[in-house]
Parts: structure tokens; C-alpha cells; sequence
């Protein structure tokens, strides 16, 4: 299935209901004759979105209700309300919230991300604004957690820089814990990304600038671990800041047993040592990939690897190649790209020693003197575009292999007649064609699922074309439709392992009346055919049980993560 | 759609005091769901990963059980409302146990307190609406019916209408929390909304 909506009539609906939704959620009474004139058939579709939001409270309840919340504060039960965020989910960011919190007069709501709420506020006794993140209370369950937090914060407190978003405060009032960050006024680098990619000589400017502030940050001993868009600020002059570092280890990585080894959020911007928890290897090089994804994000308008759920993603971030920025834009330099696919390397060690190193490298292509970072010799390559086309590289690879060993047989041992000789070499050229046409087809998003289909189907044909022409049903070959069965499971696919289940016997059924047919007739007894098909629903049904397993793990480690 | 049944909140409400436990029974199990959808709007995604909202709503429903004769209220919309009010003092109990500091503080009277002018936000006060008393009831029966049907979703379809509809997050966020493409969540709440829309067959 494609990701988008296949027909304009639904892309249109969904413009609708969603212009709606958002107007219900403005708290404006949004007017449904309006809506209606134009799409009538919309008309149930409105009553749910309503019912919906009756369900909800409404806005203007919330807002007094959280107002009040704050100012009568006596107990616990209050402030955690709020950080629970309780009734306050009318929260659409800027909603007024006209409320004090000790010396701060919350203003409006910024923004929600993993570890709280964001409100723009004033400082009341210097006058001025500020941002306050309030924690939300699970992130510091333990005495341990809160002192590993005021460590941090005391530790981010210290750092000044122009790109660096300061902290001047952090504290805790009716329980609940803040800091206290400079107000940047602008927008977050992801909201900037929603209008598509940036040019590249400014993408390259940007980053620079982001890196050299990252440095900073190491050189303060901080790795900021959770470098994201959304967590680069741009200001009015389009300079951009970095906030939310650090903090991320003590509020992200743990309450406890609960949490270690979790996958938090989406890994699209994490180096592998990150995603793949191997707490001990994550340092500023982790930095380093993750300011190489948000280049990567920046030249093309997507993070390196985004699949439909984090376990893709994963195992995409673990062992794929990003495909190339240049493919998705012509205007990036070979130059750039190298240097962005260096942060994006697997191996720390691969990638720039610093972020200094690349920010200079950067500064360097802006100038237009020659980069340090290198183009990839002939092995590396081979290695990135097989970890980028995985399927065309193991298939291409196995048909080699089969085709050295059929001209070595057919060399050596004079016992194949030439016709039979080059009909297989024929075949297993035309599989390779028909590969190269599968993994063509794979980068269309709307297709990619039928395409992992189809291919499979190819694979059981060409191969029954091959029996069909050695007619050599019983010898080791037929070991080659267990091992389709297994490798079907690779796609992690539940419904692709049973349709190449099934294909497989039809074909060895197909296969055994051919040579019944055609001859030469079958020599092992009917059992031990019979036998091998058991085999095959068995694998079948193990390799689909897995892939089930595989993404039910998968599920649970999406309900566990962060918000 | 279990709820509701053919009897209202109201008639229930009036034949479950004046005795009939049966009716009692049938009255807590018609609110079930909605609990469990309001609760569930209610939390952060890191609580439903650790505490299952059902059981949120089934403390909630044995604590006003217990404490039935002490509600005051008539209407449909205060009965609602003083679950809803039960219901918010047991997820902040369970956000302070994930604190470490277990007080249970003065809950039980706000528990008890009929919400009328509530400060938590749930009040549902009718003088504050325009509609008429009728309309005010039919309204309540229609939101048990929508959230039995939330409810009768997949989990999937649940889990973008609570996160896009009523935690209110923009299609940006629900992808990120869903772990998917925004494109991929935005096709899931299509096909949610029709879903909805067909299992409640014109009956909002």
C-alpha cells in the first residue's frame, strides 16, 4: 500500500475534514453550511468529527480550567495536572494561558515535546521573556533522576554562545520541576522543513553555523544526543540555536529499569550506536551523524531513513546506505554530498573526528578550496550501493555464483548438452534483468509493496523455468524453494512469507506432474516428495511466526516510546 | 454498541438509587467505555506505556461504586462529570506513584465534591450552555454511544482519533509518536473517521 491517498477525491475530503477539525480545535464554531455546500457527502463524516469533540472538553472550558488550576496551586494533585497536561488538551501551541507561576507569568503554549510543555512566558522581576519547560513528572521518578537533572542543568547553565540556546534557571515550584531557557523568537527548523528543502549553499551555511555550536557543547564535556529539526531554533534573522541538549540523557534514557534499552522516539536522526542502544558508544561522533541527517534533511526535504513504523526505520538506520541527496536534488554538489554521506557513515570512526572538523570542511566547499572528505574508493562503493539495494545485491550475487557454477559443470564434465547449457545461462540472465526491474520498481513509494510481490513471483518462476529445462527435480536443487521460503521472511513481511509459501508448492506440484507428463519420469518414491512439501509449509509457517514476533516487539517498543 | 441500551443515564441513575442494584450495574457498565476514552485522551502516550488505562477506569469504577449514596447530583451531565472527576484524582495518584512520593493528600473530598464549578476543568455546568435540557441529554447518550464506538475500533484507528482528535496534537506529532510517515498517519484517520462514521450509521 502507498502512503498516499491513491484517489484526489479522497486528498480533497481529507483537506476538508481537516480544515474542519482544525477550526473545532480554534474553538471558532466552525460553519458546517459552508463545508457542506460544497461536499454534502462530507456531512456524516462532520457529525463524527463533532461527536468527537463533544467528547473532549471544549476548549474554553479548558483554558479556565487550567487557569484556575495554576493559580489556586496548593497541592501536588494540581501541578501534576499539569504536567499531565490533564484537561489542558485543547493546548494548540500559542493558545493564551494568562497564568503565574512564581515569578513567571506563562503567556502561551510553545510547544509539547518527550520530556514536557513549553510556555512562552515573562519574567516579571527583570521584565523580560523567556521560554519554561516544565517536566513531565515520569522523567524524574527517582532522587537520583532529579540530582542527575540539576547536575545537567547546573552543567548547561554554564554555556554561552550566540547559537546556543542559555538556561537561566532551573527549579522546582509546587513539585514541579523547570528550567528556565532564553526566548528565541522564530520557529523550529522542522516547521521551517513542512515548506520543503532549503537551497544547498544555505543548507551548508546553516549547518555549519549549527555545528560549530554543537562543538561548543562538546567542548563542555556535553553530547546533546537528540540533534532534530525540531530541536534547531530559527530566528527572526534566520540564524539558527540549539537547544534541549544534554538534558536529553538524564530525561530520555531512563526512569529506572522501565526504560533502558527502549528505542525513544523515532530513530530517523539517530547514529546506529544510538538506535541500536550501545549506550557506551554514543558520543560527539552520535552528534556528528545527527547533524549529517538534518543536512541530509535539508538538502532533500526528508531524514536519511523514514519508514512506515520505527522497526523499519530501524532496521534501516542499522544497515542501510541513504539513497543519494542528488538523486532527490540535481543541485546539490558532488562535494556537499560527500561530506553529508561522511557524517551519515555507520562507523564512528568513519565519520568527521569532530564537529569542528566539519564545520570546517563545510566552510571549505562555501569558499570553494577542495573538501576533506574523500570520494569512496571502488570497494566502499560496492559496499554502500549494496547496503543500498540489499535485495538486487544478494540476487545478483547469488545468480553469479549459480552462473560460474553451471559454465564450470558444463565445462569440466562435457555432460550437459549445449542447448540445455544456454537456456540456463539465458534464464539466469533474464532473472537478473527482471531483478534489476524489481528494485526499479521498489523506489516508487506507490508500488514498492506490489513490487516486493511480483518479485517474489519471479523468483519461483525463473526458478521452475529452471527445473522445466534441466528436468532435475530430485537432486540438491531442490533445496532452493526452503531457502526462497526463508529468505522471504527478510522483507519482514508476514503475508509475503505465506504467498511465497504457497507458491513454492504450487510450483514443486506443477513440477512433479510436468516430469510425470514429459518425463524423465519421477525415481524416488511418492513419500519423500511428500515429505519435502511438509518441510516447506513447516518453514512457512516458523518464518511467518517469526516475522509476527519480530513486529509485534516492534509495536510494543512503539507504545513504550516517548512522546 | 453495548451502552445504553434502551433505557437513559437518567432513568438508570433514578432506579439504581432508589435501590435496584441491577440497574447500578447496567449503569456503571454503559460508562465504561467513555471512561476509557476520556482517560485515555487524558494521558501521555509514556503513561499508556506503562499503566493500561482500563485499569484507571476500573479503580474508578469500584471508588464510585463505593461511594455512590454520596452523589448528589441528577442530571446525566453531573453524573458524568463526577466520574470524570474520580477518574482525574486516580491517573494524578498514579503519575505521583511514578514520582516515588505516595500521598494520597486530601483526594478523597475533591473526589466527593459534586463538580459543579469544578476547578479541574471538567465542568460540565449546564447553566453555562445554551442548549435546552433535552438536548443537554441526548447529548451525553450520544458521547457513551461515540466512545463505544471508538472503542470498537482497531487499535490503530483508536490511537490516531485520541491523539489527533482529542490529545489534539497535529498530524506532525501523531506521525511521530505513531512511528509513521505523516502521509501513512494522515490516510490512517481517513480511514478512521469512515470507520466511525459507518459504526455509528447516522446515529450522531
Amino acid at each position: 500500500m502507498s502512503d498516499q491517498p491513491d484517489d484526489p477525491a479522497d486528498a480533497q475530503a481529507f483537506e476538508l475534514l481537516d480544515s474542519y477539525l482544525a477550526a473545532l480545535h480554534a474553538g471558532s464554531a466552525p460553519d458546517r453550511r459552508q463545508f457542506l455546500a460544497r461536499h454534502p457527502e462530507l456531512a456524516a463524516a462532520l457529525d463524527c468529527l463533532d461527536a468527537i469533540a463533544s467528547l473532549a472538553p471544549a476548549p474554553t472550558e479548558h483554558l479556565d480550567g487550567r487557569a484556575r488550576v495554576v493559580q489556586s496551586a496548593p497541592t501536588q494533585i494540581v501541578t501534576d495536572a499539569i504536567a499531565m497536561a490533564a484537561p489542558a488538551r485543547d493546548s494548540s501551541p500559542g493558545a493564551a494561558v494568562r497564568s503565574d507561576f512564581g515569578d513567571y507569568e506563562l503567556l502561551a503554549e510553545l510547544g509539547r515535546g518527550g520530556m514536557g510543555v513549553v510556555y512562552k512566558a515573562r519574567q516579571k522581576s527583570l521584565d523580560r521573556l523567556v521560554a519554561i519547560k516544565m517536566i513531565l513528572a515520569s522523567h524524574l521518578a527517582t532522587n537520583d533522576q532529579v540530582a542527575r537533572f540539576y547536575a545537567e542543568a547546573k552543567a548547561a547553565a554554564k554555556l554561552q554562545h550566540p547559537h546556543v540556546v542559555g538556561i537561566h534557571e532551573v527549579g522546582q515550584l509546587h513539585g514541579q520541576h523547570y528550567f528556565v531557557m532564553e526566548h528565541v523568537e522564530g520557529q523550529s527548523l522542522a516547521v521551517r522543513l513542512a515548506s520543503g528543502p532549503i537551497e544547498p549553499t544555505a543548507a551548508a551555511e546553516l549547518v555549519a553555523t549549527i555545528a560549530r555550536a554543537v562543538n561548543h557543547l562538546h567542548a563542555q564535556g556535553i553530547v546533546h544526543r537528540d540533534l532534530k529539526p525540531s530541536n534547531i531554533l530559527i530566528d527572526s534573522r534566520g540564524q539558527p540555536h540549539v537547544t534541549d541538549f544534554g538534558l536529553a540523557k538524564v530525561l530520555m534514557t531512563d526512569s529506572g529499569a522501565t526504560h533502558s534499552g527502549a528505542i525513544v522516539g523515532t530513530p530517523s536522526y539517530m547514529a546506529p550506536e544510538q538506535a541500536a542502544a550501545r549506550g557506551s558508544q554514543v558520543g560527539p561522533r552520535s552528534d556528528v551523524y545527527s547533524l549529517g541527517a538534518v543536512l541530509y534533511e535539508l538538502l532533500t526535504g526528508r531524514p536519511p531513513f523514514r519508514e512506515a513504523t520505527p522497526l523499519d526505520t530501524l532496521v534501516q538506520v542499522l544497515e542501510a546506505e541513504p539513497r543519494l541527496p542528488r538523486e532527490f536534488n540535481s543541485n546539490v554538489s558532488r562535494d556537499l554530498e560527500m561530506i553529508c554521506l561522511r557524517c551519515l557513515e555507520k562507523s564512528p570512526e568513519a565519520r568527521y573526528t569532530t564537529a569542528l572538523a566539519l564545520a570546517e570542511d563545510l566552510e571549505r566547499l562555501l569558499k570553494g578550496e577542495s573538501v576533506d572528505a574523500r570520494p569512496p574508493g571502488i570497494l566502499q562503493r560496492l559496499r554502500r550501493w549494496s547496503r543500498r539495494k540489499p535485495a538486487l545485491a544478494s540476487h545478483v550475487g547469488m545468480l553469479a555464483l549459480c552462473a560460474v557454477i553451471v559454465q564450470a559443470n558444463y565445462s569440466m564434465t562435457q555432460s550437459v548438452d549445449p542447448v540445455t547449457h544456454l537456456r540456463v545461462i539465458g534464464v539466469l540472465a533474464g532473472w537478473a534483468v527482471i531483478c534489476l526491474a524489481c528494485q526499479h520498481l521498489l523506489s516508487f513509494d506507490r508500488i514498492a509493496e506490489r513490487a516486493r510481490y511480483v518479485w517474489a513471483a519471479a523468483d519461483v518462476m525463473l526458478f521452475t523455468a529452471v527445473v522445466m529445462i534441466t528436468r532435475d527435480l530430485e537432486g540438491p536443487v531442490v533445496g532452493v524453494f526452503p531457502g526462497l521460503v526463508a529468505a522471504s521472511g527478510l522483507w519482514f513481511r508476514e503475508r509475503l512469507v505465506w504467498f511465497m509459501c504457497a507458491l513454492s508448492i504450487v510450483a514443486y506440484l506443477w513440477l512433479m506432474l510436468f516430469l510425470t507428463l514429459v518425463g524423465p519420469p519421477l525415481r524416488e518414491p511418492l513419500f519423500r516428495h511428500i515429505i519435502l512439501l511438509v518441510v516447506l509449509v513447516v518453514l512457512g509457517v516458523v518464518v511467518a511466526y517469526q516475522v509476527k514476533r519480530i513486529r509485534a516487539l516492534s509495536r510494543y517498543y512503539e507504545h513504550r516510546q516517548l512522546p | 454498541m453495548n451502552s445504553a441500551n434502551d433505557s437513559s443515564i437518567v432513568e438508570m441513575l433514578g432506579r439504581a438509587r432508589a435501590g435496584d442494584r441491577q440497574q447500578l450495574d447496567r449503569l456503571f457498565h454503559a460508562c465504561r467505555s467513555y471512561l476509557n476514552v476520556i482517560a485515555r485522551s487524558q494521558m501521555e502516550s509514556w503513561m499508556q506505556a506503562k499503566v493500561d488505562a482500563s485499569d484507571i477506569v476500573q479503580e474508578t469504577l469500584l471508588e464510585a461504586h463505593r461511594d455512590f449514596a454520596r452523589f448528589q447530583g441528577t442530571s446525566a451531565g453531573e453524573w458524568l462529570a463526577w466520574l470524570r472527576g474520580i477518574l482525574a484524582n486516580n491517573a494524578a495518584d498514579v503519575i505521583r506513584k511514578y514520582r516515588g512520593t505516595e500521598k494520597r493528600q486530601t483526594r478523597r473530598e475533591v473526589a466527593l465534591q459534586p463538580p459543579a464549578g469544578d476547578s479541574s476543568g471538567f465542568a460540565f455546568d449546564p447553566a453555562d450552555s445554551i442548549d435546552t435540557p433535552s438536548v443537554q441529554l441526548m447529548r451525553q447518550e450520544r458521547e457513551l454511544r461515540v466512545a463505544d464506538a471508538i472503542l470498537n475500533l482497531s487499535p490503530d484507528h483508536q490511537q490516531v482519533i485520541i491523539l489527533r482528535n482529542m490529545q489534539r496534537l497535529s498530524f506532525e506529532d501523531v506521525a511521530e509518536r505513531m512511528g509513521r510517515t505523516r502521509p501513512a498517519v494522515q490516510m490512517l484517520w481517513m480511514r478512521a473517521i469512515r470507520k466511525l462514521q459507518e459504526a455509528l450509521g447516522g446515529d450522531v
